[in-house]
């Protein structure tokens, strides 16, 4: 791994098209400015694992909810206001 | 082809209607092929089933269902794998978590499932876009 110190406000350059600015730091957090092409995915590494729990979660449906999903979806949002 | 679902039986399904996805689904990267179930659950939700694994099913619906300014930018990279040539081609569904309280429902708007409809091609991507919740309230946030 390529390890570099820099000071806020300084930058560092990948390639032509990326470019890393450190923002701010405070404490243990450091704000990071990211001026990348559009097309790239630029991602929180935890954010992975996230999803991943997330889906997780998605396979335990209850049953009893589920029956009810219609009825609770519909009233919602077919006939809003007819909730009051 | 019959297809074995812990939750539906034995399906028959048609080899046609499997949608194939090379890197599988965030966290189950083994899980290649799934078919979409529309007929065994209140419309507009359908279940994302695997072919191989009958445990394995997601609900899943249209993110512009609950979120009618949703924006999907999909990379270059995503395009290709997926053969994207046309935007019709394209179908986008969130994985939804329903709780035993069916009111907290989500939906994940951040990692959406994007698929090639006519290809049959299939991926999880994640959206850059931190506005994107990965648990957005269908129902709103009361």
């Amino acid at each position: 791994m390529l390890i570099l110190t820099r000071k806020r406000s300084q930058s560092i350059l990948i390639g032509d098209g990326i470019k890393i600015t450190i923002i701010d730091v405070q404490g243990n957090q450091v704000r990071i400015g990211i001026e990348a092409p559009k097309d790239l995915t630029i991602l929180r590494e935890e954010l992975i694992s996230e999803v991943q729990e997330e889906n997780l979660k998605a396979l335990q449906v209850d049953p009893n909810a589920l029956n009810k999903l219609g009825e609770v979806f519909i009233h919602k949002n077919a006939i809003p206001d007819g909730e009051k | 082809m019959i297809i074995n679902t812990a939750r539906f039986g034995n399906l028959q399904c048609n080899k046609e209607d499997i949608i194939v996805f090379p890197k599988g689904i965030l966290g189950f990267p083994e899980e290649h092929e799934f078919v979409l179930l529309r007929d065994v659950i209140q419309a507009p939700f359908a279940w994302l089933q695997s072919v191989t694994t009958p445990h394995l099913a997601f609900v899943v619906l249209d993110p512009w269902v609950v979120c009618s300014d949703y924006q999907l930018d999909v990379s270059k990279e995503v395009e290709e794998r997926l053969d994207i040539k046309r935007k019709e081609e394209v179908m986008t569904l969130g994985i939804v978590v329903i709780p035993e309280n069916p009111e907290k429902m989500t939906i994940n708007l951040r990692a959406p499932i994007v698929i090639n409809i006519e290809k049959k091609l299939g991926e999880q991507i994640i959206l850059s876009c931190e506005k994107y919740s990965i648990r957005y309230p269908i129902l709103g946030s009361k």
